[in-house]
């Protein structure tokens, strides 16, 4: 699998608000945008989910043009994890998962106990089988964001777009999102998605890419892309990135922001 | 895995009523909407009694219809059968109508009644009854004002809103729209004969099923269940389609098409309702709740345990507007009277959890 973005212009209607985008993201591989509020994430990952239009430039998936795909095709491809979301009705959390098979029953057809055998085999994979029973409504954050992760991999897509996995979750739980991003990789899957905390993306990223004003301004290795620099410029707080000895592994990276120091 | 789970089987004791078994509870709807229209049966002024009832179906089942019979049965035949048909297609298909729409619009609030499809219906017969149009041709017309109006409401809180969920600007809209339709109903009735089409207008207005014949059946049989089929056939979907739009889209579905149809099915079903019945106001908004209490909020359980309960509901509404008082408690009354402290009774229990 391998998703490459060329010269995209994204927007609203006329209006760009992220220009000449360029990306790639292959199977296996984790790719962190950052980038601040406003920078134009979040308008770039609807553009490649097909939600909106694009406004110049394209998206190819493993070499085919997506744009004339129907959205039904687009979902067996590409799966798409929204933040831990409430929704109105208090569906089953098995009922949730099963919804994922949308895109592969025919327009008439309700899940069958292929499907739901599905769905539970995931589940319990996740480790979250015991919440098959109980409405989606009454369990946490981080059960609910473990839950939309296990549609998207019920869709059978190959990508995952995910719009900023750990907000909203406590400590363990985001180290527990980011742990089952990085097995999911490892099996295979590309994973696209967003973050506003730099360490997670030094954690779990294979490569880094920076959204800035609608511009990208920097794309690679996290280690190399996330630099105290980069951070001062697009947060506009100062940063610091500390090297931690590693023992036997590779050193790790982790930045503080400064508090002491005057806005830049 | 996740913080809150304290054990694997920590989440049993939690897992709510409906979801034990809904298709327990199905069969229950069933039993009830048998035992409301046999209750339907005995229910009015004039006393028949149990041989009579027999003796009508086994004619029914024979097909043999035209011969002489004794005036309960004719009771029977020409007056309570047909009522029954229709205050189980009405209160079905309202409270089906509205379980969609409220699943469509991700908004617990909307109704028939409240986007304006109702109002909009209620112009177009209003207008039919005016002219002296055919009942076909009234309803066809009461369809397309139905449809009208949803889509004006659609439009202005799209217009007034940028968040397409935003469930206060739909309801305001519908409001407004359904105002202005009622102000041309009332123009229709400025203008109507004092004598004659004023009173038919403004009876038919305050909804009943009393002037309900055996012709009128296929004339609300048909259209309704061309609107239900599709709805049915589609109800899995949704389910999807109450995630939210990009959402919906995300997971393969053409969102855009699955809710021209919805809107189009559950209007028909409205307008269809409206023309024969007149207003039959808060079925719609209520009945769907009490059913997603009942089987859950699974579309699949959900659109026919609506169509069951609201069909049993107005049956025995029905017969309570036909046997409490002497002359005949216009439907649409009761139904309001009511609908009304039932929905303040969800709205309390909705500050408390959540649209169960």
């Amino acid at each position: 699998m391998r998703l490459e973005v060329r010269h995209l212009d994204c927007g609203y209607g006329t209006h760009a608000v992220a220009r000449d985008v360029s990306l790639t993201v292959n199977g296996g591989e984790v790719v962190c945008l950052l980038g601040p509020n406003g920078s134009g994430k979040t308008t770039l990952f609807k553009t490649v989910l097909g939600l909106l239009r694009r406004l110049a430039g394209s998206i190819t998936l493993d070499g085919s043009e997506t744009s004339h795909w129907s959205q039904n095709r687009l979902a067996r491809e590409i799966a798409y994890v929204p933040q831990s979301h409430t929704p109105l009705f208090p569906y089953r959390v098995l009922d949730v998962v099963v919804m994922g098979r949308a895109a592969r029953l025919g327009l008439f057809a309700a899940p069958g106990r292929r499907d739901l055998e599905l769905a539970r085999a995931a589940l319990d994979e996740a480790g979250i089988g015991h919440l098959a029973g109980r409405p989606y409504t009454e369990i946490s954050g981080g059960e609910r964001q473990m839950v939309l992760i296990t549609r998207a991999l019920v869709q059978e897509a190959r990508l995952l777009v995910m719009d900023e996995p750990t907000s909203n979750l406590d400590f363990g739980n985001q180290v527990r999102v980011l742990r089952r991003m990085r097995d999911l990789a490892a099996g295979g899957i590309g994973i696209l998605m967003t973050t506003h905390y730099p360490n997670h993306a030094l954690i779990c990223a294979d490569r880094v890419a920076i959204l800035h004003d609608g511009h990208m301004v920097a794309q690679g290795a996290p280690a190399e892309v996330i630099t105290e620099q980069m951070l001062s410029a697009i947060y506009r707080v100062d940063t610091r990135i500390h090297r931690l000895g590693g023992g036997h592994e590779s050193p790790a990276l982790v930045c503080t922001p400064h508090l002491g120091a005057k806005r830049l | 895995m996740m913080s809150s789970s304290k054990s694997p089987t920590g989440g049993d004791a939690a897992v709510i009523s409906f979801a034990r078994q809904p298709s327990a509870v199905m069969a229950c709807l069933v039993v009830l909407l048998a035992a409301a229209a046999t209750l339907s049966l005995f229910a009015g002024r004039y006393a028949v009694s149990a041989r009579d009832v027999v003796s009508v179906l086994m004619r029914l089942a024979r097909g043999d219809t035209m011969a002489a019979m004794d005036s309960a049965q004719a009771v029977l035949l020409h007056v309570r059968l047909p009522r029954i048909v229709a205050a189980i297609a009405i209160g079905g298909a309202l409270s089906a109508a509205g379980a969609a729409y409220q699943g469509m619009f991700r908004n617990p609030m909307v109704s028939p009644d409240i986007l304006g499809a109702s109002a909009g219906a209620c112009f177009g017969v209003a207008l039919g009854i005016l002219l002296g149009w055919p009942v076909a041709a009234v309803q066809a017309v009461a369809f397309v004002c139905g449809l009208a109006a949803v889509a004006l409401t659609c439009t202005i809180s799209s217009r007034l809103s940028r968040d397409p969920d935003s469930i206060l600007v739909l309801v305001l809209a519908g409001i407004v729209v359904g105002a202005v339709f009622m102000s041309l109903v009332m123009l229709v009735k400025s203008v109507a004969d004092p004598y004659s089409k004023l009173p038919a207008i403004t009876f038919w207005l305050m909804g009943s099923l009393a002037a309900v014949t055996a012709r009128d059946v296929p004339l609300l049989a048909v259209p309704i269940l061309g609107g239900l089929v599709p709805l049915m056939l589609l109800r899995w979907r949704l389910n999807v389609l109450s995630l939210g739009d990009d959402e919906a889209r995300a997971l393969g579905v053409n969102t855009q098409r699955l809710r021209l149809v919805v809107v189009t099915c559950s209007t028909l079903m409205t307008a269809v309702t409206v023309a024969v019945g007149g207003v039959v106001g808060w079925v719609g908004l209520v009945i769907p709740h009490v059913a997603r209490m009942l089987v859950g909020p699974d579309f699949r359980f959900l659109l026919p345990g609506a169509l069951l309960l609201g069909g049993a509901y107005l049956l025995l509404v029905d017969a309570l507007a036909r046997s409490a008082l002497a002359t005949e408690i216009p439907l649409g009354i009761l139904t309001s009277l009511i609908g009304a402290p039932v929905f303040i009774y969800l709205l309390a229990r909705v500050k408390r959890g959540g649209w169960a």
